[in-house]
């Protein structure tokens, strides 16, 4: 059965986007605002139309069978009447209830940061080409269940990134663009390395015979590993270990974890604010993504293994994060770190191993996505009016800015995890996941720290800005315009829905969760 | 046939053998672009000298005798270019000195 | 042993046939025809002589059989494989001759177009016969033809002290290292008694024999061959000539005369140390020698002296080269695979090389054009003034660095994935690191071209056929990077 192709749809809608803001003149930069937003608009259009079809009950993750929107065609196929290997590359996209989420939030995100692009004076025709691009990078890397493919798309959003912070960042943005690119590709060779080391090891069978594959859930399946390949179980000297290590590595460097995460709050203080919203927004949760995808589901056993090590860096992640965040003089430089440590809950989450902890990482990815998002939209309002982000500078600005302090207070309590809001759902998640799961129970302990030094640095911030004496320095501020609103009202809804009624994410992701949990728990223990 | 017992292949490797490593000497030491040179030419003739000897007397046919014409020939056509760039250099710098010649660095 | 049997034989040499008649045509017009007809004429011939000599090329390209009349048997060799190398140079040379008619560089030293492109054609010729060579002699003499003519084309602005000191080091390097080249072959010549490259195997082979002195031959040999792919330690020379040379002579030492010296290097190692090859590939060699480890060091020198002296240059042009001893690095670590799939590899990788290298260095040849330098900071603002020129050499250099979706990424990834198969896994490591390290000096133009404003606000514009060359070299690139299949399979089918 031919289905609508709405996956290729979502993400070469930037592309075609993209080509369209290239053969407009320079002059009409009005038209490519609207047509970045119009791309945007329509892939949150698609990704709703796809929740509505998507089939809660279908787990995916290692049955290829029970994936959805699948479009599978060969891309590459090289037989050549060689001795050599044969090459065999998919195109092939599909949906689970582990990406569902991701896209979602990636077409919401994208829409609000496409809004937020709307002041980007210079030079934008490059802006929203590369806006575009990357765009199609990352709506791609959630959909691509080829690892070839999705390394494509991995590696896709480097260079636009590095030209939307090296070109319309702030005074450092040389040096934080490079600094970007060099860490992710960094990680990203060692995912390349692992990527061959596991297309060598797996087989699939096409048209009778077995080929080696790219294929991400035949990957998942244990039983696709060939005798003797360098990470097959079957192996007594294979190097399983050795490439969970390296694939780690290269995911926890976008997450980012300690100790690779400096490249973050470089990018952030000097990216402009849509990037910003990106980087925090999606940029972060492809790591996460990308360890529960490929890490988790193709390395079960050693995921038993070193899961102890997985909390230990998820809890140094949540307390170093929010130490650092309370040393901040600058209200970005602050927001930067306290994703730091919203992350680390994400690594604690992933860490317990079973169904509540999975979730709760998968649940917290999705509302520190959108939490985040706003904090750095809020950071960009002041930024906007005053030019400056000093923590110190400001004061008051509640009475002056009465709107805009109340979305405040709601993204600082949601980020905090006050119940009622997102954000309390996906951190108690965590910890109740985590709590559950024996080994990591003293990790989970010294981590509910991180909520009491959050709210701390979170309280802190607000009353140095927007509480006490008035600073007459900012007295022409006007409030929130309706484009701001625009952003704002959506992100605090979202917080406000999900705070209320979880269940619409949780049951989305819930069938493919129990089967990633069983996958983990029925591998042989090393 | 006397005298061709006495010297035998040893002896024209041994002179090879110097030649050679005169050349390589020269190379690496001298400073004047045309001394180099005569070192490359030396060690060309010592490549030469091995030719003719290695097939004279291991009866080897007539390979080693083209070798060595060949030689001699792209050492001549060496020769003039090698002059014409050192002429040219002097045009450029007014010196012959290698380490003088450095324009181009890091 | 009829003389028909002699030209039946020698018009296996098709390429090397056109390009000889070519080399004359174009003398005889330099000299008959009047100033400026010739000025006209020459280029063109050159490029038509070139173009056909490829076509004519490809018509027998499948002729495997071996050249084995009284006056060949043993010197030349044609095969597929070759005639993938020869197709390669050939292509490169025709965007040689391309790139000279728009370098002003060039254009500057009309008076001498004659020699200059005849030395080209010569040049041609002699890499050429390098890759079909199976005699020492042969070897010699042609390593020699390219030598002396790339010595001259060096310093072909002759006025310029930077290109006739580049010309003199050139020949410097060259002459010592051929010089030494040849002294190993004479003594080899003397232990194996043939100037055969193939004869060489059974001396080698013969455990009996094995001694010292192999080595001293060995490395000998190596030493001419290094100094020809320029890989470290044997590459000193490659910055000063590469910075001194007129741009385009620059762009035709990186690219085609590497290949050139490539194939010679497969040649040596197949021929003389390969004992057979396995079912899955894997190539069988004369263990004592070893060319595993002696490829390793080699690859692992090259790919981190290269990337990390050119981290620091000033100028582009030396830039390159140092990136070029990078990429014969990525290329010998292939060869330390010893197998066929890296050998596979390293045919890819020269057929992406080609395109992206040459790409870029039209695009610096456009810039010297327009800046009349070609230091880092004569990029400023570059993307902005000229946003065609812009946006292919980035695309160039990401794909150097070996970023997806760009041709370079899939070089590697066949590097890697033959490394992988060889479960050579430090060198595999190794060789992603330099690319992260590559990364920041490739990243550095691109950052001089799109983030640095220049001072000035001069405009500059390319004409129609000078973007042309640019789209031709950049959207191949891209295509690659994303469906590679046929070229892929066409290369594939170079190796039996």
């Amino acid at each position: 059965m031919q289905q609508f192709p709405f996956l290729t749809l979502i993400t070469f809608l930037p592309i075609l986007g993209m080509i369209a803001v290239l053969a407009l003149p320079n002059t009409s930069e009005k038209l490519m605002k609207y047509i970045t937003i119009g791309v945007s608009a329509g892939q949150v259009v698609l990704a709703g139309i796809m929740w509505s079809l998507f089939n809660f009950s279908l787990p995916g993750i290692s049955n290829e069978s029970s994936l959805q929107f699948v479009e599978k065609f060969t891309w590459i196929n090289i037989q050549g009447g060689s001795w050599i290997g044969t090459i065999k590359i998919d195109y092939f996209l599909g949906l689970d209830g582990l990406s569902m989420p991701m896209v979602i939030l990636s077409a919401i995100v994208t829409l609000i940061a496409g809004i937020s692009s709307w002041n980007i004076d210079k030079s934008v025709k490059g802006y929203f080409a590369l806006f575009l691009l990357l765009n199609t990078g990352m709506m791609g890397v959630f959909v691509a269940l080829d690892f070839f493919l999705f390394y494509i798309f991995w590696e896709l959003m480097l260079l636009p990134m590095y030209f939307l912070i090296g070109i319309w960042g702030g005074k450092n943005r040389e040096y934080a663009a490079i600094k970007f690119f060099l860490y992710t590709l960094f990680g990203s060779v060692f995912i390349l390395l692992s990527m061959i080391a596991l297309y060598l090891s797996t087989q699939e069978m096409y048209n009778g015979t077995k080929v080696f594959t790219f294929n991400l859930i035949a990957m998942a399946n244990s039983a696709n590993f060939t005798q003797d390949g360098i990470l097959s179980m079957t192996n007594p000297s294979n190097l399983r270990l050795f490439a969970f290590i390296l694939l780690f590595i290269g995911f926890a460097i976008k997450i980012p974890m300690f100790p690779f995460h400096t490249w973050l709050p470089d990018a952030h203080v000097e990216a402009p604010t849509p990037i910003s919203v990106i980087l925090a927004g999606v940029l972060l949760k492809l790591g996460g993504y990308g360890i529960l995808r490929i890490n988790y589901a193709i390395f079960p056993d050693i995921t038993k293994t070193v899961f102890w090590w997985i909390a230990l860096f998820g809890m140094i992640n949540i307390i170093y994060g929010a130490y650092a965040a309370m040393a901040q003089k600058d209200f970005k430089k602050l927001i930067a770190y306290s994703s730091i440590s919203h992350m680390g809950y994400v690594l604690l989450g992933m860490a317990a191993l079973n169904t509540i902890g999975i979730s709760g990482a998968i649940l917290q990815m999705f509302n520190h996505g959108t939490i985040t998002a706003m904090l750095f939209l809020i950071v960009g309002v002041i930024y906007d009016r005053a030019h400056t982000r000093g923590l110190d500078e400001f004061g008051g600005l509640a009475t002056k800015m009465p709107i805009y302090t109340g979305f405040v207070t709601v993204a600082f309590f949601a980020a905090i995890g006050l119940p009622g809001l997102s954000g309390f759902i996906s951190e108690s998640f965590v910890f109740l996941g985590a709590f559950s799961q024996d080994s990591i129970r003293i990790i989970t302990v010294i981590s509910t720290l991180g909520i009491l030094l959050g709210a701390g640095y979170m309280l802190w911030t607000m009353q140095r800005i927007y509480l006490g004496p008035f600073n007459e320095r900012w007295s022409e501020f006007k409030d929130l315009d309706a484009r701001e609103l625009l952003m704002l009202i959506p992100l605090t809804a979202i917080i406000f829905i999900l705070g209320v009624n979880p269940s619409l994410l949780l049951n989305m992701m819930n069938t493919s969760v129990n089967a990633m949990v069983d996958l983990i728990n029925h591998s042989p223990m090393k | 046939m006397e005298v061709q017992s006495s010297i035998g292949l040893s002896h024209f490797l041994f002179i090879s053998v110097t030649l050679f490593s005169l050349g390589l000497f020269a190379v690496v030491t001298r400073k004047n672009a045309v001394m180099i040179l005569m070192g490359v030419e030396l060690i060309l003739n010592a490549s030469m000298i091995n030719f003719v000897a290695f097939s004279r007397f291991g009866n080897l046919g007539v390979n080693g005798h083209i070798m060595t014409l060949f030689v001699i020939v792209v050492a001549a056509a060496e020769a003039a270019i090698a002059l014409a760039i050192v002429l040219n250099i002097y045009k450029n710098f007014t010196t012959v000195n290698v380490d003088e010649i450095n324009s181009l660095k890091d | 042993m009829s003389l028909q049997y002699f030209f039946d034989n020698i018009a296996m040499l098709r390429s090397e046939l056109v390009i000889a008649v070519v080399f004359t045509a174009v003398v005889f017009v330099d000299l008959l025809a009047s100033k400026k007809t010739a000025l006209k004429l020459v280029p063109v011939i050159s490029l038509v002589g070139i173009i056909a000599a490829a076509i004519y090329l490809l018509t027998g390209f499948y002729q495997t059989a071996g050249l084995d009349s009284v006056g060949l048997k043993d010197y030349l060799t044609v095969e597929p494989l070759t005639n993938y190398f020869k197709l390669l140079i050939l292509f490169g040379s025709t965007f040689i001759v391309v790139f000279s008619m728009y370098s002003d560089e060039i254009q500057a030293i009309s008076e001498r177009h004659g020699e200059y492109y005849s030395l080209l054609l010569a040049t041609l010729f002699g890499m050429l016969l390098m890759v079909s060579a199976n005699d020492y002699i042969v070897l010699y003499i042609s390593i020699e033809l390219v030598s002396l003519t790339s010595y001259v084309l060096a310093g072909s602005m002759k006025t310029d002290p930077k290109s006739s000191e580049a010309s003199l080091k050139y020949l410097l390097y060259g002459a010592s290292a051929s010089g030494i080249m040849l002294f190993g072959i004479s003594i080899l010549y003397g232990l194996v008694g043939s100037t055969s490259i193939s004869d060489s195997y059974t001396y080698f082979s013969d455990i009996t024999k094995f001694s010292i002195t192999n080595f001293v031959v060995m490395f000998f040999i190596l030493v001419g061959i290094g100094y020809k792919i320029s890989s470290v330690p044997f590459h000193f020379w490659t910055p000063d000539v590469y910075e001194g040379s007129p741009t385009v002579i620059t762009a035709m030492l990186s690219v085609t005369s590497k290949a050139a010296g490539f194939m010679v290097l497969i040649r040596f190692i197949v021929e003389v140390f390969r004992v057979d090859v396995t079912s899955n590939g894997f190539w069988t060699m004369l263990e004592q020698y070893r060319w595993e480890q002696i490829f390793t060091v080699l690859a692992i020198a090259s790919m981190s002296i290269g990337n990390f002296a050119a981290l620091r240059q000033k100028s582009v042009k030396r830039m390159l080269a140092y990136s070029s001893i990078a990429h014969i690095g990525y290329m010998l670590s292939a060869m330390a695979v010893l197998s066929d799939s890296g050998l596979l590899s390293i045919l890819y990788y020269f057929f992406f090389y080609y395109l992206m290298n040459l790409g870029a260095f039209v695009a610096v040849v456009y810039v010297v054009n327009k800046t009349g330098s070609d230091s880092i900071e004569s990029f400023n603002g570059i993307g902005y003034k000229m946003p065609l020129l812009g946006v292919a050499l980035t695309i160039f250099l990401v794909s150097l660095t070996g970023l997806p979706p760009t041709a370079g990424f899939i070089g590697k990834f066949y590097i890697v994935m033959a490394m992988l198969e060889a479960k050579m896994i430090p060198l595999t490591i190794v060789f992603l690191l330099n690319s992260v390290v590559a990364l920041y000096y490739y990243i550095r133009v691109v950052r001089h071209m799109f983030l640095m404003r220049s001072d000035d606000s001069k405009k500059y514009t390319l004409t129609v056929p000078e973007n042309g060359i640019l789209l031709l070299f950049s959207v191949p690139v891209v295509i690659f990077g994303i469906y590679f299949t046929p070229i892929v399979e066409f290369i594939k089918s170079t190796l039996k």
